[in-house]
C-alpha cells in the first residue's frame, strides 16, 4: 500500500512556557512599539502642521526630540519585534505561517512598500531636519503617518482573517480580497486605531517635560490628553461591533470560557489610561515625566495588550488560520477555491503518526511495547501546540481532565471533549481528535500516565 | 522517506499566487538589496572599530565617525529590506525554510535580542563617537543629531558680529508673523525660537539658499576640534555590537543551510529515528566558507561603498576634502584585500556543496569574478571613481552572490527532482493588482525622496525643493497617488464587504 504522507512541520515545544507564549510575547511587545509609532506618527504631523499653519516654530524642538526617540525606540524594539513575529511563528506554527504567506503574499509584498517608505522616512524626518524647508517637512510628515498607518491597515486584515473569513466567499472564490476584507475587518482596524492613537499620545506625554517654556507644555499636555482620551473613546465605540462581527464558536468562548480576570484585566488597562489623559487634560501641570509614561506603558502593555493578544488568539481556537487549519497543523475543511482538502478522514484511517513525516520510524505503528511513547508523540502533534505536557505552563493537561488516571476513562472523556459536537460534550475550541483507535488508546494512556505522575507529586507536595 | 518527497510534501497544500519564476527572481533581486545593506552595516561597524583603534590621526577618527552612522542607518535599511526575500522564500522555498529554521527554534528567537543589543550598543557607539571625533563636514549645519542638546545650542552671534541681520537679535519679540517656513528649516526656525529671535527673516530665507556668501551666511554651529577625551577601552562597545551582528549572521546562515539538507531533516529531528527533538536548541549544519564568504564580501561592498561616499559628498563645500580623498583610498584598498578572499571562500563553499556543475553558480562565479578583478583597474578610472559606477560593481557582486545562492538551492533540490517550478498555482489577480497599485505609489514617493535626498545631501544649507519645478511635479503626483491609494483602499474594501 502505497504510504500517505502529509505536510506536517516537527513540533517545536517549550516545556512550562509553551511555544505559544513566545509568539505572544513578542507580538504583544511589537503591538507596543507599533502602536505608538502610528499614533505617534498622526500626532507628530499635526505638530509639524502647527507649527507652519499656525506659526508655531517652538514646538519644533519637541517635534524632533519625538522623531529621535521614535526612532531609538520604536524603530529599533518594533523592527526587530516584527519580524520577530514572524520568525516566532515560523518555529511555532510553520503551516499556519505557511498557510497566510501563500494566501496573502501579495497583500505582504503591498505592506513590505509601506514598511520601506516609512523607514526610510523616519531617518529623513530625523536627519534632515536642518536641511529641507518646514513646508517640505511638513509634507514628509504627512506621508510617514499614512505609510505608517498603511501598514497596520494591511496587517489587520490578514490578522481578521485569522480568526475567520467571515463568510463563506472566500472557500469558493478564492479571491484573496474576499479574505482581507472581512466583516471583523473594520471594527477590528478601528479599534486598534483608536488604541495606537492613545499610545501616540503617552509617548508624547513622556516627552512633553522637555519643553522649557511652561505654558507651551501645558498647552501639548491637554492637546495631547484630548486626543489619547478620544482615541480610546473612539477605539471602544467599535468594541461591541467588533464582538458582533465574531463566528459564533468565537463568541461563544468568549462568553464561556475566556475568566473575567482576563476581561477585567483589559478594561482596567484602558481605563487607567483614560483616567490618566482625563486627569492631565484637567490639570495639566501635573506635568508627567517621562518616568511615569514608561510605567503607563509597561502596565498597559501587562494589564491590556497581552491579554488582548491572548484572547484574540484564544478566539481563532481550534483554528490558526481561515477557519480551516487546526492549530495542530491539521486541514481541517475543504478550501475548494484553492483545491485543498480536509485531511481529518485521512489521519482517521491512515494514522496520525504514520502520515507525519516528523514521527520516528519506532513510533509509527502503536505496539504494547511502544504504547506510552506513541503516546506521548500523540499528545505532541496533537496537544502540544496550545497544551503543556507538564504541571505548569499553557493550560496544562494534567489540569484539565478532571484527574482521570484510567485510561479508558480518560478515552471516553477526550473522545467526548474532541469530538466537535458540542451536543455531546464536545467543546467549540478543541480541535476534532484525529487518529486510528489504537494511536487514540495510546494517547489516553500517556495522558492518564501524566494525571497519575500528578497526582503522586501533588500527595508528595503536600505530605500526606 | 525519500527527500523529493518530504519537499513535496511540506508544501503549503494553498498553492502560490504567482508563476514560481517571476517569484524567484523576485527573490534574487530583493535578496540582493537587502545583502547590501547588511554588507554595508558589517563592513561599516568593522571599519569603525579599526578607524577608532587609529583614531589619533584625524583621517580616522572621521572614517569612525562616518562609518558608524553608515551602519546604523544600514542596519535599519538591512532589516526592512529583507522582508522581501523573507516572504518570497517562504513561498517557493517554504519546505526548507520552515524545517531549517523549526529545527534550530531557539536561535530563530534569540536572533531578534541580539540584533537588539547590535543596535543599541551600535547607538552607543554613535553618540560617543559624534561627541569625540572630528567629521569629515567641518562646518555644517546640524546634520546629525543628539537628542535633547537644541537646549544648549545656540547660534554663535558672536562669529560675525558685522552681520546687520543677528544684530537685531531680541530675545522677548514676537516673530511669529514676520518668517517664512516655506523657506527655512525646521532645524533653523527651531534654534529661533528658542532665542526668541525678532530677525529679519526675509533676509535670512535668502541667506539660508545661498551660503556661498559667506558675508550674510546663517553661522552655522561650528564644529570645532573636539575637547570630550577618548578611551581606547571604549572600543568595547563598537565590538559587541559587531560581534553580535556576527552572529546574527551565523544564526540566519544556519536556517539557510541546513534548509539545502532535506535528506537529514528526519534524521537530525527524529535522532535517526529514535526520538523527536522538540527543543530547538540543535545546530546541525554550518558552513563555515560560506559564512565566512558572506563576511568577506561585506568589507569588499563597504570599500566600494566608501568610494562612492567620498565621490558623492566631494562638492560640497563644508567637507574636507582631504579626509574624502582618505575615505577613498581606505575604500580601495579594503576592496582589494577582501575581493580575492571573497572569491576564493566562493569557490570553496561551491567546491563542498558540489554546485560547480550548477551553470547557474558557475555565471555567478564569473560575475563576482569580474566585479573583484575590476577594483584592481587604475585607481583612477572611471569604474572607480565615479559614484554610480563604483556602486555598480557592488551591485553586481550581490546580484551574483544573490544567484549563486539560487543556484546552489536548485542544484541542490534538483538532486532530488524537486524543483519550485511545479509549485500548483493559482494566479491571484487581485493580489496582484493590490500590490501593484501600492507599488506604483511607492515608486513614485521614491522617485520624490531620492532625488530630494540627493540633491540636498550634496549641498550644505536648506534645499527649497519648491523652487525646482521637477521636484515639485514628483511631490504632487506622489501626494496624488498615495491619497488615490487610501480612498481606492477603503472604497474597495467597503464594496467587496457589502457584497460578501
Amino acid at each position: 500500500m502505497e504510504m500517505i504522507w502529509l505536510g506536517l512541520f516537527p513540533q517545536w515545544y517549550v516545556p512550562n512556557f509553551g511555544s505559544g507564549y513566545v509568539v505572544a510575547w513578542i507580538a504583544s511587545i511589537h503591538v507596543l512599539f507599533s502602536h505608538i509609532s502610528v499614533g505617534a506618527s498622526f500626532l507628530l504631523a499635526y505638530w509639524v502642521t502647527l507649527a507652519y499653519k499656525h506659526h508655531k516654530p517652538e514646538l519644533l524642538p519637541y517635534v524632533r526630540n519625538n522623531f529621535f526617540t521614535l526612532l531609538f525606540t520604536s524603530y529599533i524594539i518594533g523592527s526587530l519585534t516584527g519580524p520577530g513575529i514572524w520568525f516566532s511563528t515560523t518555529v511555532a506554527n510553520p503551516r499556519g505561517i505557511s498557510e497566510l504567506i501563500h494566501n496573502f503574499m501579495w497583500v505582504w509584498a503591498a505592506e513590505w512598500v509601506w514598511f520601506v517608505t516609512e523607514v526610510t522616512l523616519v531617518y529623513v524626518l530625523v536627519y534632515m531636519f536642518y536641511k529641507v524647508s518646514l513646508k517640505t517637512y511638513m509634507h514628509l510628515a504627512w506621508v510617514f503617518a499614512i505609510v505608517s498607518w498603511g501598514t497596520m491597515l494591511i496587517i489587520v486584515g490578514i490578522l481578521s482573517f485569522m480568526l475567520s473569513p467571515g463568510s463563506e466567499a472566500w472557500y469558493t472564490t478564492g479571491n484573496v480580497m474576499q479574505a482581507f476584507y472581512n466583516p471583523n475587518y473594520f471594527p477590528h482596524l478601528f479599534m486598534r486605531t483608536g488604541f495606537m492613537l492613545a499610545l501616540g499620545a503617552l509617548f508624547g506625554l513622556g516627552l512633553a517635560r522637555n519643553i522649557r517654556q511652561p505654558d507651551l507644555r501645558f498647552w501639548v499636555i491637554r492637546r495631547l490628553s484630548f486626543w489619547g482620551a478620544a482615541g480610546i473613546i473612539f477605539g471602544g465605540i467599535f468594541l461591541p461591533v467588533y464582538f458582533y462581527t465574531l463566528p459564533d464558536r468565537a463568541r461563544i468562548t468568549l462568553d464561556t470560557v475566556i475568566p473575567l480576570s482576563v476581561k477585567l484585566s483589559i478594561i482596567t488597562g484602558m481605563g487607567l489610561l483614560l483616567l490618566t489623559f482625563v486627569l492631565l487634560f484637567t490639570r495639566p501641570r501635573l506635568n508627567p515625566a517621562l518616568g511615569f509614561a514608561l510605567i503607563l506603558s509597561v502596565v498597559t502593555l501587562f494589564l491590556a495588550i497581552y491579554p488582548q493578544e491572548r484572547v484574540r488568539e484564544w478566539l481563532r481556537k481550534p483554528y490558526i488560520a481561515g477557519d480551516y487549519l487546526y492549530v495542530n497543523q491539521i486541514i481541517a475543511r475543504d478550501v475548494p477555491a484553492r483545491g485543498i482538502q480536509s485531511e481529518l478522514d485521512t489521519i482517521d484511517t491512515n494514522g496520525f503518526l504514520k502520515v507525519h513525516p516528523f514521527v520516528p520510524a519506532s513510533l509509527k505503528t502503536v505496539t504494547p511495547e511502544n504504547m506510552l511513547e506513541a503516546g506521548r508523540a500523540m499528545a505532541l502533534v496533537s496537544c502540544a501546540a496550545c497544551h503543556s505536557l507538564d504541571a505548569s505552563g499553557p493550560r496544562p493537561l494534567v489540569l484539565r481532565m478532571q484527574g482521570l488516571t484510567n485510561p479508558e476513562a480518560v478515552e471516553t472523556f477526550i473522545t467526548a471533549r474532541l469530538s466537535g459536537d458540542s451536543a455531546h460534550g464536545g467543546a467549540p475550541y478543541m480541535p476534532k481528535l484525529v487518529g486510528t483507535p489504537e494511536e487514540i488508546k495510546a494517547l489516553s494512556l500517556y495522558l492518564a500516565h501524566l494525571n497519575q505522575r500528578y497526582a503522586q507529586s501533588s500527595l508528595t507536595a503536600t505530605g500526606r | 522517506m525519500e527527500p523529493g518527497l518530504l519537499l513535496h510534501t511540506l508544501r503549503s497544500p494553498s498553492g502560490v499566487d504567482m508563476y514560481p519564476p517571476v517569484i524567484q527572481v523576485l527573490l534574487v533581486l530583493t535578496w540582493a538589496v537587502h545583502m547590501f545593506f547588511i554588507q554595508l552595516t558589517l563592513g561599516a561597524l568593522g571599519t569603525t572599530i579599526i578607524a577608532f583603534l587609529k583614531r589619533r590621526r584625524p583621517a580616522y577618527e572621521a572614517l569612525s565617525t562616518s562609518s558608524i552612522k553608515i551602519a546604523i542607518i544600514s542596519l535599519s535599511l538591512g532589516v526592512v529590506f529583507g522582508v522581501a526575500p523573507l516572504l518570497f522564500t517562504q513561498v517557493i522555498y517554504d519546505a526548507g525554510w520552515y524545517v531549517g529554521n523549526n529545527l534550530s527554534a531557539w536561535w530563530v528567537i534569540l536572533f531578534v535580542p541580539i540584533v537588539i543589543v547590535a543596535y543599541y550598543t551600535a547607538y552607543a557607539s554613535y553618540f560617543y563617537i559624534r561627541r569625540r571625533f572630528q567629521s569629515a563636514f567641518q562646518t555644517s549645519p546640524k546634520t546629525t543629531f543628539t537628542p535633547y542638546e537644541f537646549s544648549t545650542s545656540t547660534i554663535n552671534t558672536d562669529l560675525e558680529p558685522s552681520n546687520p541681520m543677528l544684530s537685531k537679535a531680541s530675545s522677548n519679540h514676537s516673530y511669529s508673523h514676520k518668517y517664512d517656513p516655506d523657506q527655512l528649516s525646521p532645524g533653523m526656525l527651531a534654534e529661533l525660537a528658542e532665542k526668541g529671535s525678532s530677525l529679519a527673516f526675509d533676509e535670512i530665507a535668502v541667506a539660508d539658499r545661498r551660503p556661498q556668501d559667506a558675508s550674510v551666511s546663517i553661522p552655522s554651529q561650528i564644529v570645532s576640534h573636539k575637547t570630550l577625551s577618548t578611551s581606547g577601552l571604549f572600543v568595547i562597545v563598537p565590538l559587541i555590537s559587531f560581534v553580535f551582528l556576527l552572529t546574527a549572521a551565523a544564526i540566519m546562515h544556519t536556517f539557510s543551510y541546513q534548509a539545502l539538507f532535506p535528506e537529514r531533516w528526519i534524521d537530525w529531528y527524529t535522532a535517526s529515528g529514535t526520538t523527536m527533538n522538540t527543543d530547538g536548541w540543535h545546530i546541525y549544519a554550518f558552513s563555515y566558507s560560506r559564512y565566512a564568504f558572506f563576511i568577506a564580501l561585506a568589507f569588499f561592498v563597504y570599500g566600494l561603498f566608501m568610494r562612492a561616499y567620498a565621490w558623492y559628498f566631494s562638492p560640497r563645500k563644508d567637507v574636507n576634502r582631504n579626509i574624502l580623498q582618505s575615505f577613498s583610498r581606505y575604500g580601495i584598498i579594503l576592496a582589494r584585500i577582501s575581493g580575492p578572499i571573497a572569491f576564493v571562500l566562493a569557490i570553496l563553499t561551491n567546491l563542498t556543496q558540489g554546485s560547480l556543475t550548477s551553470l547557474i553558480v558557475v555565471l555567478s562565479l564569473v560575475l563576482l569574478g569580474g566585479a573583484i578583478i575590476s577594483v584592481y583597474l587604475p585607481a583612477n578610472h572611471k569604474l572607480l571613481v565615479v559614484g554610480p559606477w563604483v556602486l555598480s560593481l557592488a551591485a553586481i557582486a550581490d546580484l551574483a552572490t544573490s544567484l549563486m545562492r539560487e543556484g546552489i538551492r536548485l542544484y541542490t533540490y534538483g538532486l532530488y527532482q524537486h524543483t519550485p517550478y511545479d509549485y500548483p498555482l493559482h494566479l491571484s489577480f487581485w493580489g496582484i493588482g493590490f500590490f501593484l497599485g501600492t507599488f506604483v505609489v511607492g515608486v513614485a514617493f521614491f522617485n520624490f525622496l531620492l532625488r530630494l535626498l540627493y540633491q540636498s545631501g550634496r549641498v550644505d544649507h536648506v534645499t527649497v525643493f519648491q523652487d525646482t519645478l521637477r521636484f515639485n511635479r514628483a511631490w504632487k503626483v506622489s501626494w496624488r497617488l498615495l491619497i488615490t491609494w487610501v480612498i481606492l483602499f477603503w472604497v474597495g474594501g467597503l464594496i467587496i464587504l457589502w457584497t460578501l
